[in-house]
C-alpha cells in the first residue's frame, strides 16, 4: 500500500528513467522494483500534468506599479493640503492648481475601480479597454471643463461658496448670486 | 507493504504461485507498454469550468458584513460619488450655455429642505472619503495595521466624519 502511495506520486513524464532518490526515507523501499520494473511508474494514478499554460491576461500585467502608487499617495496628501487652503486664500492660480490635482485624484481612483471590477475574466477582451478609454475621455473633458469654468466664469472654489452660501439662507435668495470674493474673477 | 505484494515484484513470472497458488488461473501475465502521453490543447481554470458547466461558489452574498469591509466599499462609493458631483459639475457646466451665477440664482428657488438635503449629499461623502483617506494614508505608511487599530481608528475616523459634516452643513 506504502508502494500504491509512492507510485502514486511519481510525474507523468518518467518513462523509463526513475529519479528514487527523493522517495526512499526508510530502508524497506529500495530501488530493486524499479530495476526490474522500469515502467511501473505508469501504474501511477493518470494525473493530469497538463497545467494551465496561459491563463487569462490580466489588465494589470506588466509596467512597474510602484511609481504610479507612489504619485497616487503624494497627490492625496498634497490635496489634503489644497483643498482648504483654495477655500481659504482664494486666486486664479489655486483654482487651477485644484482643478488639475482633483481630476487627476478622480481619475486615478475611478482608474483603480474599473481596473478591479471590469475584468476581461468577466467582460470579454473588449470592454474592459472601452471602459478605460472612456475614463480617460471623461476626464479629459472634466479637467477642460474646470478650466474653462475657473477662466470664463466663477471658478470652481467661488461656485461652491455661492451654492453654500445662498442654500443655507433661502431667505437671502432674492438677493442674487455674487461672487463671494471679486479678485477671484478678474482675468 | 504486504509481504505477497513484495514477492510479486521481486520475482517476475513467478507470480501465479505468489497467494498460494489460491487464486489459480485468475492471475494472469500483464505485460506492461510506455507509450507517449496523449496531448492535450491547454485549457485555463475559467475554460475548464465553463466547460463542465459548473456553477460558481457563493461569495460575496456570504460574508458577513464586517466593519472592516463596510468601511472599505464605502470609502470607494463615497470616492465614486464625488468624481460624479465633479465631472458631472464640470462637463455640465462646460455644455450649458449660461453662467453659473444664473444656475445659482434658478436653484436658490427650490424648497429649503431639497436644499440642505443637496449640501447633506455634498458634504457627507466628501467628509467620509477625506477621513477614511486619511486612515488609507497612515496605513500606507505602514502603521496602524493591526486589527484592534483598524477598529479603533474606523470609530475615530466615522465620529471625524459625522464632525466634519456638521462642521461642513453650518458654514
Amino acid at each position: 500500500m506504502a508502494l500504491a502511495l509512492v507510485i502514486r506520486c511519481l510525474p507523468r513524464s518518467m518513462n523509463g528513467s526513475i529519479r528514487t532518490s527523493h522517495m526512499w526515507s526508510k530502508g524497506q523501499l529500495n530501488g530493486s522494483i524499479f530495476k526490474h520494473y522500469p515502467a511501473a511508474g505508469l501504474l501511477a494514478k493518470d494525473t493530469n500534468a497538463m497545467v494551465a499554460v496561459a491563463p487569462r491576461r490580466e489588465m494589470s500585467d506588466g509596467g512597474d506599479h510602484v511609481k504610479l502608487w507612489t504619485a497616487e499617495r503624494a497627490l492625496s496628501v498634497g490635496l489634503l493640503g489644497i483643498i482648504p487652503a483654495a477655500f481659504i486664500v482664494p486666486s486664479p492660480a489655486m483654482d487651477y492648481l485644484l482643478a488639475v490635482s482633483l481630476v487627476m485624484h478622480c481619475h486615478w481612483g475611478i482608474e483603480a475601480s474599473v481596473v478591479d471590477y471590469i475584468r476581461p475574466a468577466i467582460f470579454g477582451p473588449v470592454i474592459p479597454k472601452v471602459a478605460i478609454a472612456s475614463l480617460y475621455g471623461l476626464s479629459i473633458f472634466a479637467l477642460g471643463g474646470l478650466i474653462y469654468f475657473s477662466y470664463s466664469d466663477v471658478g470652481l472654489v467661488n461656485a461652491v461658496k455661492m451654492f453654500w452660501k445662498f442654500f443655507t439662507s433661502p431667505h437671502l435668495s432674492g438677493r442674487g448670486c455674487e461672487p463671494i470674493s471679486q479678485q477671484s474673477i478678474s482675468i | 507493504m504486504s509481504i505477497a505484494l513484495r514477492r510479486l515484484m521481486a520475482c517476475p513470472g513467478l507470480h501465479r504461485g505468489a497467494f498460494g497458488g489460491v487464486m489459480g488461473p485468475q492471475i494472469r501475465t500483464v505485460v506492461l507498454r510506455s507509450q507517449p502521453a496523449a496531448v492535450k490543447t491547454a485549457e485555463d481554470f475559467f475554460e475548464k469550468n465553463e466547460r463542465l458547466k459548473r456553477p460558481m461558489s457563493p461569495h460575496l452574498t456570504i460574508y458577513k458584513p464586517q466593519i472592516t469591509s463596510m468601511l472599505s466599499i464605502s470609502h470607494r462609493i463615497t470616492g465614486i460619488a464625488v468624481t460624479g458631483y465633479v465631472y458631472a459639475f464640470s462637463i455640465g457646466m462646460m455644455c450649458l450655455p449660461a453662467s453659473f451665477p444664473h444656475y445659482c440664482a434658478a436653484l436658490a428657488t427650490a424648497s429649503p429642505a431639497l436644499l440642505f438635503s443637496a449640501k447633506f449629499l455634498l458634504a457627507f461623502p466628501f467628509a467620509y472619503h477625506t477621513c477614511n483617506g486619511v486612515r488609507h494614508l497612515v496605513w500606507d505608511l505602514a502603521k496602524g495595521l493591526e486589527i484592534s487599530q483598524v477598529y479603533k481608528t474606523g470609530y475615530t475616523m466615522l465620529a471625524a466624519t459625522i464632525l466634519l459634516t456638521l462642521a461642513l452643513l453650518s458654514c
